[in-house]
């Protein structure tokens, strides 16, 4: 039975619209909630009584009931006629975050009580006197790549919440970008590319120590704090400040499988984005830097978002 | 856009078409608990005298742990549950052991039972929305039960109530915390049900109603309405009574004054004690003679307990399916099918200032109406005779007897009781008395002087509505006034009482001392006497009077079942087209069905789907491109590559935007071969 709905609402629903989309009311569904039906049923039983012990007051009462709840229904539709989804902008994330979605929603300024629904996340949203609405969804991201986002819905219980009103609206071409997870415990970046091994000696000796951090896989023993670590238990490193010295990330340089490597590479390029490194991304099919900033950073993660699967 | 794009939700949202509600445990606060509990409690009030007392002590104590539980204990679910049990448990002793005294009592005891269940267990704002719809159950019981004034303030105040509570959970489920006081949803409700009530009312009126109930035994709230017997002397209650005994409506000018005398019982027979009818005269005429302009009118009678029809002196015609007219002009129902009990519309027409007639008095009504008990009264009988003989026509008795009445007796409503002579006592002792004394004193009187009379009951006078076309008659508007056989002239109308008081202290036009209420009396008076003449009688007798008036110019009449059709059909037209002018106010989109470019996209991919069934359903140009490959034949793969290429150009790249429409139109025309 739900198939067969599904599939005559996809049809209904159609192709996607391109912003802004306004709802029609030609595509807003009405349904009883439970409450609905029971105040349904409750009319009905009631109905019948006082038709059948001829009692007008209870009969007037019960009417009276009933058409409250059916106006209900029209005042649920009106909220949503005509409601307009103005713009939809995406804020990418790494696999295993969050992503948010923040839409600008156009009501009437009376209108209250809208919820936005994609997948099984809500978020009910405040309208300022022009009837304006911002809108902010944080969903999981929970697999890297480009994906499309889902068709939205947006509903109402109410005035009564007696019925939901709703309607699904298909947005034309809203990109989702799931950059890759980062790693827990990331690597160090991978050396300069003219292969000066005495770099961090170097570095070491002529530059100021910035921060201690955590020891992570990869760290020279040298870079050991080792005086901060026995008083705290944990081991840390000195970081030095290098602000020269450009990372060259080679993607068949790097040996483990297809969606590790991607999660590295973004990790290292997050990292060297941190560092105010300059960074050279090298990946199969193209070649991006060197450059640096949060720009070339974002550029590079898009791309690693792009990668194709592992055939 | 070079690489591929996959859906993050391949199908939409959950399963269901519908939107699933949100998990809304958390927004269950104990302030909004405390709203359903108060709502809980002010719903149980009308229905509170009427349980058990056991039952009503239990729930009581119940209700107070509960409160104590949910706000200063953290209550688990175990010990919910375990009053729910209990609850349960009592329902069952409730049915079983006869703590209910009668089925009303039962039906009482549930809805206050599963209420109080229903409150124990709030952990989601349905099961706020279903305490806020269960409360209105008791009111609605009790309203079916018994409809009085108390109880529609009490479902006056109840139902704005749940209706608030509703749009106030509403609020609290979208998190609008705008911390709105109670009286802005009190605000919201009343708006919402005065909206409503026009609906209510189309429904109201054209609902066709039930003829017979479906089931059970018809309400019999009737009151005494006009009685077959009457005793001078006794204490009659009639006259306190300020409940209504039915209302005329008019066409044409009310009658005032004298002309309104609404004829109930004609009582001829006497005991020295009590009048009564005589059930030999109870024949059928069919409908009376009579002069005088006919005036047509609709009686709209209370349920009452005896099958007389009041109708204005002198009755002509009622619609057959009625009653029907007996000799003596008393109106009665059409006693066959015992619909007397009911409140219903009857329309009647009767001659005002007429005159009977009928010239000739059979024999055996003569005798009849002169028949007067032996050994009563010999006082009276004496004094009738010496004036009947000191007079020289029975014109000229009557107004001697008038001039007596007159300089002798007086009114009252609280005379002596009277002892074995009655109308001796009357006349020469107490000399006090109302219209039962007065006119069966007359027609005593009468019939000694060998002047046929009898005595008629009913009413008299009624109170004026604003507008001057209707009456409301009312049981302390009884009266009784005596007829009297003149040869050559037929009955007349004497009413005795008119010759002791110029007028009743119960005046016609609404000035009776026990109706001139004031203030709240006065205005609750007016309130029901409004309700029960437009929404309290209503019933399939008045909703066919209705639906002539209505849909008809004059009398045309309709059969039953055809008005119930009309009922339903013009109901629902008039409620349809509310409904639509609402609908179709609202933007209309042209572009309902988006760009023709990804129309046109969509329609092919559908195409390409019957072929391959597990196409995904926003499948990308590329990843279909390379499905049509696999399973088209190599021309049709070709030109849809082709497309499906121009198609993510055309998507992508604004250059390409002037060639939208024909590419549009080539993916149209494109079909997949196999």
């Amino acid at each position: 039975m739900n198939n067969i709905i599904q599939r005559w609402l996809e049809k209904r629903i159609g192709a996607p619209q391109r912003l802004p989309v306004t709802v029609n009311r030609k595509r807003l569904y009405t349904l009883p909630t439970g409450a609905g039906w029971l105040l349904l049923t409750l009319s009905l039983a009631c109905v019948i009584a006082s038709l059948n012990y001829t009692s007008n007051e209870a009969l007037l009462v019960t009417l009276i009931l009933a058409s409250a709840s059916i106006l209900s229904l029209i005042m649920g539709h009106r909220i949503l006629n005509g409601v307009t989804l103005q713009s939809i902008h995406v804020e990418p994330s790494h696999a295993g975050d969050n992503f948010t979605v923040e839409m600008e929603i156009k009501t009437k300024a009376w209108a209250k009580g809208i919820m936005v629904v994609i997948g099984n996340s809500h978020a009910a949203f405040d309208v300022d006197k022009n009837g304006v609405g911002k809108v902010r969804f944080s969903l999981p991201a929970s697999q890297r790549g480009l994906w499309v986002l889902p068709r939205l819905c947006l509903t109402t219980r109410q005035p009564l919440g007696l019925a939901t009103t709703w309607t699904w609206i298909f947005p034309q071409n809203i990109i989702v970008k799931i950059w890759p997870a980062l790693e827990r415990e990331p690597a160090l970046l991978p050396q300069i590319s003219t292969g000066n091994k005495h770099h961090i000696n170097n570095a070491m000796q002529n530059q100021d120590i910035r921060s201690l951090r955590a020891y992570r896989p990869g760290d020279s023993i040298r870079q050991i704090a080792w005086k901060q670590s026995a008083r705290s238990g944990t081991t840390f490193v000195r970081e030095y400040d290098r602000p020269t010295g450009e990372a060259v990330i080679e993607w068949d340089k790097i040996n483990l499988s297809y969606e590790e490597k991607l999660s590295r590479i973004a990790t290292w390029v997050v990292e060297a984005e941190r560092c105010g490194r300059p960074t050279k991304v090298i990946l199969p099919n193209r070649q991006l830097g060197p450059g640096k900033g949060i720009k070339h950073r974002n550029e590079c993660l898009d791309a690693l978002a792009e990668m194709p699967n592992d055939q | 856009m070079t690489s591929k794009e996959n859906t993050l939700y391949e199908t939409v949202p959950g399963s269901t078409p519908w939107p699933k509600p949100k998990s809304t445990a958390h927004l269950i606060t104990s302030g909004n608990k405390k709203y359903a509990i108060a709502l809980m409690a002010i719903s149980l009030l009308p229905i509170l005298n009427a349980l058990p007392t056991g039952l009503t002590i239990w729930m009581t104590v119940n209700c107070l742990i509960i409160l104590l539980l949910a706000n200063f204990f953290k209550i688990s679910r175990s010990i919910r549950m375990s009053f729910a049990v209990t609850s349960s448990i009592l329902i069952a002793i409730v049915s079983f052991s006869g703590l209910a005294s009668s089925m009303q009592e039962m039906a009482y005891s549930y809805a206050a039972l599963m209420l109080c269940m229903k409150t124990m267990e709030i952990t989601s704002v349905r099961d706020l929305r279903v305490i806020s719809i269960m409360s209105i159950i008791p009111s609605l019981i009790c309203l079916i039960d018994e409809a009085n004034m108390l109880t529609g303030i009490i479902s006056i105040i109840i139902i704005p109530s749940s209706i608030s509570m509703l749009i106030f959970v509403c609020d609290i489920e979208t998190d609008q915390r705008n911390n709105a006081k109670p009286s802005y949803y009190f605000k919201k409700a009343g708006k919402t049900l005065l909206l409503a009530t026009p609906l209510a009312l189309i429904a109201f009126y054209f609902l066709p109603r039930l003829d017979s109930p479906l089931w059970g035994h018809e309400k019999t709230t009737a009151g005494t309405g006009m009685s077959e017997t009457m005793s001078p002397g006794n204490y009659d209650k009639l006259f306190n009574d300020p409940s209504v005994a039915f209302r005329a409506i008019f066409r044409t000018p009310l009658p005032v004054g004298f002309q309104a005398y609404w004829r109930g019982p004609v009582l001829t027979k006497y005991n020295g004690e009590t009048w009564s009818t005589t059930p030999s005269f109870i024949e059928a005429k069919g409908s009376a003679e009579g002069t005088g302009t006919a005036t047509s009118y609709k009686i709209m009678l209370e349920p009452q307990k005896q099958p007389y029809i009041p109708a204005l002196d002198i009755p002509l015609s009622i619609s057959p399916r009625a009653g029907l007219i007996l000799n003596n002009l008393s109106v009665v129902s059409n006693t066959t099918n015992g619909q007397w009990r009911k409140a219903r519309t009857i329309d009647m027409s009767s001659a005002i200032e007429g005159r009977n007639t009928i010239k000739d008095l059979p024999e055996e009504e003569k005798i009849l109406n002169l028949e007067l008990p032996a050994g009563y009264n010999p006082r009276a009988i004496e004094f009738a005779r010496q004036l009947r003989q000191a007079s020289n026509s029975e014109e000229e008795y009557v107004t001697k007897i008038a001039s007596y009445y007159r300089s002798n007796l007086t009114y009252t409503l609280e005379p002596p009781l009277l002892g074995k002579d009655r109308v001796d006592e009357l006349l020469f002792v107490t000399k006090q008395g109302f219209c039962e004394h007065f006119s069966s004193s007359f027609v005593v009187l009468m019939r000694a002087a060998g002047v046929p009379a009898r005595i008629v009951t009913g009413y008299q006078g009624g109170e004026i509505n604003e507008n001057r076309d209707f009456y409301t008659v009312r049981q302390l508007y009884a009266h009784a006034w005596s007829e009297v056989w003149f040869e050559g002239k037929g009955w007349t109308r004497i009413d005795p009482t008119g010759f002791v008081v110029e007028q009743r202290p119960i005046d016609p036009l609404g000035n009776n001392p026990l109706l001139k209420a004031t203030g709240l009396i006065g205005l609750s008076r007016w309130i029901s006497d409004a309700w029960g003449k437009s929404v309290g009688n209503f019933n399939s007798e008045s909703q066919r009077y209705f639906a002539e008036k209505l849909f008809t110019a004059e009398t045309i009449s309709f059969s039953p079942i055809f008005y119930k059709i009309f009922m339903i059909l013009g109901g629902a037209t008039l409620f349809l087209i509310g409904f639509m002018i609402v609908l179709n106010i609202g933007p209309r989109n042209k572009k309902l069905r988006g760009d023709p470019l990804e129309e046109a996209w969509h329609k092919a991919c559908d195409r390409l789907r019957k072929i391959v069934p597990t196409l995904p359903l926003h499948i990308t140009a590329q990843a279909a491109a390379k499905v049509a490959e696999q399973v088209l034949n190599n021309q049709s793969a070709q030109e849809f590559n082709e497309l499906s290429r121009k198609y993510s150009q055309a998507q992508y790249e604004i250059a390409y935007a002037s060639n939208r429409k024909t590419l549009a139109y080539a993916i149209g025309k494109w079909r997949p071969k196999r």
